[in-house]
């Protein structure tokens, strides 16, 4: 250590260019458990724990490059089916540990959402934006934790839209809503298991069928065992917080506290004037789950692209791909919210905790995902 | 990664410590030893947990 000290404050022994990029990622390590202690010294152990959960999440996702946009799109232009088959293999295991707790549990909070004209609406146009900003709700946040320019663009339109879309979800709820569908009350813990296993499955050998005959984007055997991580760390994100993994609610308060730290006043807006949220709203961000485990989320997404030497990747794009990718943006923000959630607060975690709105979600959101790909090589971006 | 990329990646996490602090200082003052269990299991979640699947209601935040 010492040693190591002297050489970075002499310039002649400076260190080689190898170290110093495997200096970051220990540095970085070290930030991410001081922010753990703060955390845990200064709001509590509970969001202590969801800040390591956070870091687990972004360290996975970075790590095997696990994209939900990209597993769907390429399917969509190659059938190539090992992503989406990731995808269920996380929501399976989420799913096997996640449901016998709820039905025994009833503090637990599964992530059940209404079954609303703005879920069909809000979930097939944030399909289709994922795929021309190239990331959904957590893609965008680890390859902006990561340092992707185009990501780090597409977050702030992300959260100013999440923001305006709870801001106006109480008006597209008046639209018309079933309430939500649980079904792990409606079937039991074994019959929901059985179920949304089972279609799982059944979908899995559809994409089996019609898979198509090129090498897979993702090869080796990393993308399982990242799905079988974040299936493990939804189920403790639901343990610790008693509610499941979920990414936009906390961007669109993070916009709130910004606006009213502008001068908005939300006191009156349907929403932000809930108790619930104006209980949020005077409190720490550091307060909110979804806030904390967002926050690791993107310092882990840091820490393992350093790792592998991948943090800041080089970008040149057009100015018309920029604006789109800003706008879709803006879209996802907005969108997500009417729908109950992005790809993980409706979909992984939807399925997962066993609410029919994740699979409304999923259907819409795939069909906008086929317009998005459309709209996507319109745009002349690659796949 | 260049410098650039560098350079962008210091001033994203600048501004993000900048806004952490700045909020923490805006919040209503916490009671660090008013903090709920560790786990939410078998004793429930925080009053006033959000989540992007719950709709907007009165009863928004309460378990099942």
């Amino acid at each position: 250590m010492a040693s190591t000290l002297t050489s970075t404050l002499t310039p002649q022994a400076a260190p080689a260019p190898r170290q110093r990029l495997r200096l970051a990622p220990g540095l970085l390590l070290l930030a991410a458990l001081a922010a753990f202690a703060a955390i845990t010294w200064l709001v509590g152990w509970r969001q202590g724990l969801l800040w390591l959960i956070g870091l687990g999440y972004g360290l996975l996702l970075a790590a095997a490059a696990f994209g939900f946009t990209t597993g769907w799109r390429m399917w969509i232009t190659r059938c190539d089916p090992k992503g989406l088959w990731a995808q269920f293999v996380g929501i399976a295991v989420a799913m096997l540990l996640s449901v016998p707790l709820l039905a025994a549990h009833p503090e637990l909070q599964g992530a059940d959402g209404p079954l609303s004209i703005s879920l069909l609406v809000g979930a097939f146009v944030f399909g289709a934006a994922m795929q021309v900003a190239d990331g959904c709700g957590s893609g965008t946040l680890y390859k902006a934790g990561l340092g992707h320019p185009v990501s780090l663009a597409v977050l702030p339109a992300f959260v100013l839209g999440s923001f305006a879309g709870a801001t106006q979800l109480p008006a597209w709820l008046r639209l018309g809503a079933l309430p939500p569908v649980d079904l792990v009350d409606v079937l039991g813990a074994g019959g929901t298991l059985a179920a949304q296993l089972g279609a799982l499955a059944l979908l899995a050998a559809l994409l089996w069928r019609w898979r198509g005959p090129g090498p897979s984007r993702w090869a080796g055997s990393t993308v399982w065992w990242a799905a079988i991580g974040l299936g493990l760390l939804a189920t403790a994100n639901l343990v610790v917080a008693g509610q499941p993994w979920g990414i936009v609610y906390g961007l669109g308060l993070w916009g709130a506290k910004i606006a009213q730290a502008l001068g908005a006043d939300l006191s009156h807006n349907a929403f932000w004037s809930l108790p619930a949220q104006q209980a949020q709203l005077h409190a720490s961000v550091l307060m909110d789950n979804t806030s904390v485990t967002d926050l690791g989320l993107l310092l882990g997404a840091l820490i393992a692209a350093s790792w592998k030497g991948k943090a800041g990747p080089s970008v040149r794009l057009p100015a018309r791909q920029w604006m789109a990718s800003i706008a879709a943006g803006l879209l996802l923000g907005y969108s997500s919210r009417l729908a109950f959630g992005c790809n993980v607060g409706a979909y992984f975690s939807g399925i997962a905790t066993g609410s029919l709105h994740g699979w409304v979600w999923f259907a819409c959101a795939f069909g906008g995902s086929l317009l998005g790909v459309r709209l996507r090589h319109r745009l002349g971006m690659q796949d | 990664m260049n410098r650039r990329s560098s350079w962008l990646i210091a001033l994203f996490w600048a501004a993000v410590l900048a806004l952490l602090v700045l909020d923490w200082h805006a919040a209503t003052p916490h009671d660090r030893f008013a903090e709920p269990p560790p786990l939410a299991l078998g004793n429930g979640p925080a009053a006033d947990a959000g989540h992007c699947s719950l709709a907007p209601g009165p009863d928004a935040s309460s378990s099942r």
